[in-house]
């Protein structure tokens, strides 16, 4: 496997881990003010960075194409053969990220993080697969 | 039939509403181009991870249908948030939709 394709899965799967690693933090997490968790919150917002990383390590491997932008990449996750199956996946992540991080009311509970971590978890099968890496 | 050229923002969205058949839960859209990106926000009801799921599986019939058109659809879930209105979140020059 290519370099750079082997970087972002390395990424992808560090992130992963964290993403998994701060949902379980929550049950010692200081609640803010608003009653969120910032541990749940980030756990969502990290599960989509690392499905970032997935879905560039599956780019640069089948096309050298290295999205700069949110815009350059989620289009191709909707039009590529492959990718196509676990579009909505990806999306949920990248909508739910998005909450997390600009809505100062966001309310993400620990079933949703773990929704996110699932819906991480087909992302990541289907591009290890794809890669030859599972 | 499937469109050739590159389609408006308003186009993918009057699309999208024909297809959606979980429309009921749209509370408002709007429309906003980014470049050479087609964005459509829905702010929608209270809905659960399928129902969200179903919606944003749409984008695959509206690839078929306008394959030459880059465009996302980003949803915002009230049961996400404790306000009662999200339309903060929604770029400053989008246009809300007319739904009806």
């Amino acid at each position: 496997m290519e370099e750079t394709t082997r970087e972002h899965l390395a990424l992808a799967q560090r992130n992963q881990r964290f993403a998994d690693r701060l949902r379980f933090a929550d049950s010692n997490a200081e609640h803010s003010s608003l009653g969120q968790s910032p541990e749940i919150l980030w756990s969502v917002v990290i599960s989509f960075y690392s499905a970032v990383h997935y879905i560039n390590a599956y780019l640069w491997k089948i096309d050298r194409f290295a999205p700069k932008t949110h815009a350059e990449r989620t289009p191709r996750v909707s039009q590529d053969q492959e990718l196509t199956t676990i579009a909505a996946n990806y999306t949920v992540l990248s909508v739910w990220g998005f909450q997390a991080r600009y809505d100062p009311r966001a309310h993400i509970s620990a079933d949703d993080a773990q929704q996110a971590i699932d819906e991480l978890h087909a992302i990541a099968e289907l591009v290890r697969r794809e890669l030859g890496d599972s | 039939m499937i469109s050739t050229r590159v389609a408006t923002v308003e186009e993918i969205a009057r699309y999208l509403l024909e297809i959606a058949e979980d429309k009921s839960v749209f509370r408002r859209m709007w429309t906003h181009q980014t470049g050479e990106v087609a964005e459509i926000w829905i702010m929608t009801e209270p809905i659960d991870v399928e129902t969200e799921k179903r919606i944003h599986g749409l984008g695959r019939e509206l690839y078929k249908k306008f394959p030459n058109t880059l465009f996302d659809v980003r949803l915002l879930n009230l049961r996400l948030s404790d306000s009662p209105d999200l339309s903060f979140l929604v770029p400053r020059n989008a246009k809300l939709f007319n739904m009806h």
